[in-house]
């Protein structure tokens, strides 16, 4: 293999599509280069292009919402774990611009097919799905596969557009939640693998666009192939660092032993960060009972995904992909559930009707405490509501995911009940979003991350597990907000630029040196030669975009909150006991930091800086 | 040959993806899965996956003379399909090749395919990429056996693209 001779684009495919859905008209244009070496792709990217022509005030649901699909320049390139694909929309579960991506193996097939984005607008009359093979690009008539599951509609549309080319046919689609408008529905590559956060298979559905096919045969240009090649040897250095072994054997669930050790592991809506029944949800759990074999997404060499099956002595039955670590949460400890068959039934369930594991289990748990509280009664809901019913739990996911009875207002979100029931408080989020499985009381930086991400309490806009968990370079004490500030400030930004290349976060947040790494991939792939600075540039410029975008809609440091639990009620025994996040100090020190003004807006001056018009 | 454990297989094509590399045409390198000579394959339950990779037809009893492969059988070009008698490996001419396809349809294991009009199969890289990109280690560089062979064409049949 020789180098190629920087001949043409490399990394990105130079074109992307516009599809007004109300008038059925398709439209291609070159990627907007300019906007591309600044905000390079996916998450970056989308989040420009949202904020240049979305009218950002409108109904999250009406037809002047965006919903813009893309991949980065690095997605599929082998610049470690690049499988990714990226959604960005406005969220009708916060009201803000969100980012929500996945992997599995449609955005190979979307990226092949020679697209960097695809930009819907408008709304279909009656059920549609985009086809793409490569060029040929039309909209079709979804009704027959309207109220499919995700799963379904994956096998009945390979089969209906590519009878001969199934395995080289990818899909991406909403399940009946998103056509339900659930504002935690998601969108569901190949039928189980969810860009699931912040509602965007909502928008979705509320675009009447079912699903994307895509088939794809072309290549993506690689600037300095050699240099890619060292993906290689940094996926078998992740494998073989003392968290790797363990993340290669068990996959995310190996965090309920490693949180659930420090007390983070959130429990019974947050009150705890320990879940007693611990050892019956772990990865060992998982092992002894449902995990049928290993599975990667394309173009990853960590392999994190799990193909699992309920048993046949179970009283639930199905398989699939997962549970995850997040999902072991949010239907597990936090609803003090230790029925593993059950939390993988409701993983399984919101797999198929396309919805997300987190928000849905932080709005049961919202439920259960506010049933405990006597504000909503067995006779409104159909049934009781206790803490540790696992038939309770899975018959309300059913009920969210079809929209009936309670589930129609469960459907609405943890936030919107908690406060329909006058007790605001028991909403373990910010911005509307449900926390994923990091309890902040325990490690006080994820507070601050969780408070002042675009998009509430979502996990992938950073996470300082790597430092405050896993001592990643080195260890750092997670129960105080001593120099949280600026690792928060470093690991959002940083994640912003991981993110917009086009990848998966996870190697990142095993090394040592990411932004190191990734600029190397990044200007491999591209054929240029940005220093640290620049590309560390590039994410932060990503993240005060997005701050922009939600400033312009009136949010401001008010908006940077966290639950009453987290800053107020003492952690319980164990390791942090007695401990609360101190938000208000550390939100002083990082708005410093950030160059934005005491109420959380950035200033003209660093805006400027960025190049932030 | 390039020897497949379908246990190990993770499915996720990082063995595609370099020997497209290794395959790219015009000085430039692409990631590129339509002109890979091996390609994955999953069933219908997501629960096997088979990476369809040529494993050369081999004669089956030692001493016998070598039965032509399908894909030689079917191709309508002389001289185009060949097999080298030292080392068995079964290659496609790429300047005489005609696109036609029927080697393609002719392979009852799904291991020969269509690149930008040939039909392209493994031929056996000297340092195969695809066997040091394989993160599972499902993928091998190894002599093969006639229990191999017939366990591995098995699951080429069933486990198809």
């Amino acid at each position: 293999m020789s180098p190629s001779s920087h001949s043409g684009l490399c990394g990105w495919m130079g074109t992307i599509l516009r599809v007004n859905l109300t008038t059925g008209e398709i439209k291609r244009e070159p990627t907007p280069l300019d906007k591309a070496r600044m905000y390079i792709g996916a998450r970056g990217l989308g989040t420009k292009i949202l904020y240049d022509e979305l009218d950002i005030t409108c109904d999250p649901l009406s037809p002047e919402n965006m919903l813009i699909f893309l991949t980065g320049p690095l997605t599929l390139t082998l610049g470690l774990s690049s499988g990714r694909s990226t959604v960005i929309t406005k969220s009708p579960l916060t009201g803000t611009v969100c980012s929500s991506n996945a992997g599995g193996s449609f955005p190979a097939a979307f990226k092949t097919a020679g697209y960097d984005a695809i930009i819907f607008t408008g709304c279909a009359e009656k059920p549609v799905y985009l086809s793409i093979n490569d060029d040929n690009v039309a909209l079709k008539d979804a009704s027959a596969y309207w109220g499919m599951t995700t799963v379904e509609t994956d096998h009945a549309l390979k089969q209906t557009v590519n009878p001969k080319q199934c395995s080289e046919t990818k899909t991406s689609c909403i399940g009946p939640a998103g056509e339900n408008l659930v504002r935690f529905a998601g969108i569901a590559n190949d039928g189980h693998r969810l860009a699931a956060r912040s509602g965007v298979g909502a928008v979705m559905g509320s675009k009447n666009l079912k699903a994307i096919v895509a088939r794809g045969t072309k290549g993506i240009k690689i600037a300095e192939p050699e240099e890619l090649l060292r993906s290689n040897v940094m996926a078998d250095h992740i494998k073989t660092m003392e968290l790797g072994v363990v993340f290669e054997e068990f996959g995310t669930p190996l965090f309920v032993d490693v949180l659930g050790a420090v007390n983070a592991m959130p429990t019974q809506n947050f009150r705890a960060g320990f879940f007693e029944d611990g050892d019956l949800i772990s990865g060992g759990a998982m092992y002894d009972r449902v995990i049928v074999r290993k599975k990667g997404c394309v173009a990853c060499a960590l392999n994190c995904a799990r193909n699992t099956r309920l048993p046949s002595d179970s009283k639930f039955k199905g398989r699939g992909d997962g549970p995850e670590y997040e999902t072991l949460y949010s239907f597990g400890s936090n609803l003090l559930i230790n029925d593993l068959d059950a939390i993988t039934k409701m993983n399984y369930i919101c797999n198929e009707m396309g919805m997300d594991t987190i928000d849905a289990g932080v709005t049961l748990s919202a439920l259960m405490e506010l049933y405990e509280m006597g504000l909503v009664s067995a006779e409104e809901i159909g049934f009781p509501f206790e803490w540790r019913d696992a038939e309770a739990a899975v018959r309300m996911v059913e009920m969210i995911a079809h929209a009936e009875g309670f589930g129609v207002e469960a459907g609405k979100g943890g936030r919107y009940l908690a406060q329909k029931y006058g007790a605001p408080q028991v909403f373990m989020g910010s911005k509307g979003q449900g926390f994923s499985a990091y309890h902040p009381r325990a490690m006080v930086g994820q507070g601050l991350l969780f408070a002042t991400s675009p998009e509430g309490g979502n996990h992938t806009t950073g996470n300082t597990i790597q430092r405050e968990i896993n001592g990643i370079p080195s260890p750092m004490n997670p129960l105080t907000g001593e120099g949280k500030p600026a690792l928060v400030k470093k690991n959002q930004d940083e994640t912003a630029f991981i993110e917009a290349l086009g990848l998966c976060v996870f190697p990142y947040m095993f090394l040592e040196n990411g932004l190191e790494v990734f600029t190397e991939f990044y200007n491999a792939v591209v054929g240029e030669k940005y220093s640290l600075a620049e590309t560390y540039r590039m994410g932060e410029r990503i993240f005060n975009l997005e701050r922009m975008f939600n400033a312009r809609l009136g949010f401001t440091r008010k908006d940077d909150y966290l639950p009453p639990r987290l800053t107020d009620e003492p952690h319980p025994e164990g390791v942090g006991e007695g401990n609360v996040v101190p938000l208000q100090a550390m939100l002083d020190e990082y708005y410093e930091l950030r160059g934005w003004s005491a109420d959380g807006i950035p200033t003209a001056e660093k805006l400027s800086e960025l190049g932030i018009a | 040959m390039i020897v497949f454990e379908q246990e190990r297989c993770t499915y996720c094509h990082l063995c595609t993806l370099y020997c497209s590399y290794t395959f790219s045409k015009g000085g430039v390198v692409e990631a590129r899965p339509s002109v890979a000579r091996i390609r994955v394959a999953q069933n219908e339950d997501d629960t096997i996956y088979a990476a369809h990779v040529c494993f050369q037809c081999p004669v089956q009893e030692p001493g016998l003379p070598r039965e032509a492969a399908s894909c030689l059988k079917a191709c309508p070009v002389e001289n185009c399909i060949t097999r080298n008698p030292l080392t068995n490996i079964v290659a496609i001419n790429e300047e005489t090749c005609i696109g036609c396809g029927k080697c393609v349809r002719a392979c009852e294991y799904q291991a020969v395919f269509l690149a930008d009009g040939k039909a392209v199969k493994c031929e056996v890289c000297d340092d195969p990429l695809c066997v040091k990109a394989c993160a599972p280690k499902a993928l091998s560089f190894a002599e093969t056996d006639e229990a191999y062979i017939e366990n591995i064409a098995q699951l080429y049949k069933e486990v198809r693209l």
